[in-house]
């Protein structure tokens, strides 16, 4: 890939993390990620408008740490990327507005930047491989398996029918009374738990490259209920990571050999669970397919991956104009 | 003292350049989805027809609403980061100021509601058959001849304007957000 150069600075609003990046190239300069996740806890999910309210407030305080933290002024950045989509859009129209008058003040180019795409190319900031591969790109609202043939050309393979894996979570979470964001919670919950003392359903069977994650979810609240008192909770959060990362993990590997790849990334905010990076690795290796997965700090939403994305984007040739807008759906390119 | 001041809580996106409370060049555009853009091209060609550089600014003042959530925080956080960038003050106007100083000024609250300031007084919400409606300027369905907030109409009163530090500059919301907690249909006894 190449890249614009010099310092490119990335903002990311599109949920409940206020976050901005700044790269050069494929190096990190800055990531400060403000995440609201407390704030949002006590409602058990991302209240939208009360997202965009706490990015207005933790814009520019993010923003200069972010400056602090790189070493670099204002006036060294030579590019700017803003996540536009897909997102909530009371959420993404704040960082798009501070970002369209940084670029006005500044004089330096703009890029609207495919929230999803960052994510499919975080994994090339801190990794070097070759093309074709596959990425599962997992997160609280996207569940997809993509074949990268290369940076900008994707075939969707398959996805979520019903929730995505990390809204599961959080459902699942919520059922069990453990609190949000759900993917932490069933972690740290099923540590010590028998993965299989409650047999879980898997969704859809083999043929296909989609998932479906509503009956697993379901399945857990009807064993909370007959089980009542009695009820292991640790054990029904690990069967319940269990069936999940099985499934994401399985089908993985399954598009990989369809696809004939020889390489997999991981990437999204579930790509944080270890149980699923473990999964993913033991099984992967088995098969001498290479497994890439990004930093725990590149999984989330995080700026340094927009920023990414939009140097390579800028370095070939595209720009967007101060007319660009937010959008809440939005294919990949 | 030349000013820059931009409203986008209303369906109009307006954007003003004032000099010593003097309009120097204003417009302003209906716009459904993209105040932003409305905002930032109209006061770059506003610039550029007056071939004035951004750095002449020496405050940037943004409405605080009340007024569309979203629209309110696109105008803050164009004005708070210019300030930033630019190292210069930042300062909020009321939205009923910015549609009428002296007249009770009215804006859309939620359904059937209106957000009502009379002078000399705090907002309040009146339904919208309110009798203290008939005597206000303003916009929403209770209103044939709509008058939006404009920025222009702060030249009668940028001297009285608070600068602050671009940080420290926020819509001024007058409702909570509207939160529904998610039922826990399954939630564990003696949890």
């Amino acid at each position: 890939m190449n890249y614009l150069q010099g310092p490119v600075i990335g903002i990311e609003t599109s949920c409940d993390e206020t976050s901005v990046g700044i790269v050069t190239g494929k190096t990190v300069l800055a990531n400060v990620i403000s995440s609201q996740s407390e704030k949002h806890r006590e409602w058990g999910g991302v209240v939208p408008e009360a997202a965009a309210r706490m990015h207005a407030e933790l814009f520019l305080p993010v923003l200069k740490s972010a400056l602090q933290e790189a070493d670099i002024s204002l006036h060294d950045l030579v590019g700017i990327g803003v996540t536009n989509r897909p997102g909530l859009v009371g959420a993404l129209s704040v960082g798009l507005s501070g970002a369209k008058a940084l670029a006005c003040a500044l004089k330096i180019p703009f890029i609207g930047v495919n929230h999803l795409e960052a994510h499919i190319l975080s994994p090339f900031i801190d990794s070097s491989f070759t093309h074709p591969h596959v990425c599962l790109l997992v997160s609280g609202g996207h569940t997809e398996l993509i074949l990268v043939r290369r940076p900008g050309e994707y075939s969707k393979l398959g996805g979520t029918i019903d929730d995505a894996a990390g809204e599961a979570f959080d459902k699942a979470a919520r059922t069990l009374g453990l609190g949000y964001p759900g993917g932490p919670a069933i972690e740290k919950a099923a540590v010590g738990g028998d993965p299989d003392k409650y047999p879980l359903p898997r969704g859809l069977r083999e043929p296909t490259f989609d998932f479906s994650f509503a009956g697993i979810k379901t399945a857990v609240a009807r064993t909370v209920e007959q089980y009542a008192e009695n009820l292991d909770i640790s054990s029904l959060a690990a069967s319940f990571q269990t069936a999940v990362t099985s499934v994401l993990a399985e089908r993985t590997l399954a598009a990989a050999r369809e696809s004939a790849v020889e390489q997999i990334t991981l990437v999204g905010g579930v790509a944080s669970n270890n149980e699923l990076r473990n999964r993913m690795a033991q099984l992967a290796s088995k098969q001498n397919i290479q497994v890439t997965i990004p930093h725990h700090r590149l999984c989330t939403d995080n700026g340094a991956m927009i920023a990414h994305a939009a140097s390579w984007r800028i370095a070939i040739g595209e720009l967007s104009s101060l007319d660009l807008e937010a959008s809440a759906k939005s294919p990949l390119p | 003292m030349i000013a820059a001041v931009f409203s986008s809580s209303s369906p109009s996106a307006s954007v003003a350049l004032l000099r010593d409370g003097h309009p120097l060049g204003f417009a302003s555009l209906r716009t459904q989805n993209n105040a932003s853009g409305a905002l930032l091209n109209n006061f770059s060609w506003i610039l550029d027809q007056l071939d004035l550089e951004l750095e002449s600014v020496d405050l940037f003042a943004a409405d605080e609403g009340p007024g569309s959530f979203t629209g309110v925080r696109v105008g803050i956080t164009i004005a708070k980061t210019f300030g930033f960038v630019l190292g210069k003050p930042v300062a909020a106007v009321s939205a009923f100021d910015l549609i009428h100083r002296v007249r009770a000024a009215a804006v859309p609250a939620k359904k059937g509601w209106y957000f009502l300031r009379t002078m000399g007084e705090e907002a309040r919400m009146v339904p919208e058959d309110s009798a203290a409606l008939a005597d206000a300027v303003g916009y929403g369905a209770a209103f044939s001849e709509p008058v939006y907030p404009d920025a222009v109409n702060a030249a009668s009163f940028l001297a009285d304007l608070t600068k602050i530090e671009p940080e420290h500059l926020m819509p001024k919301y007058l409702v909570e957000p509207n939160i529904t907690v998610p039922n826990k249909p399954f939630g564990i006894i003696g949890r």
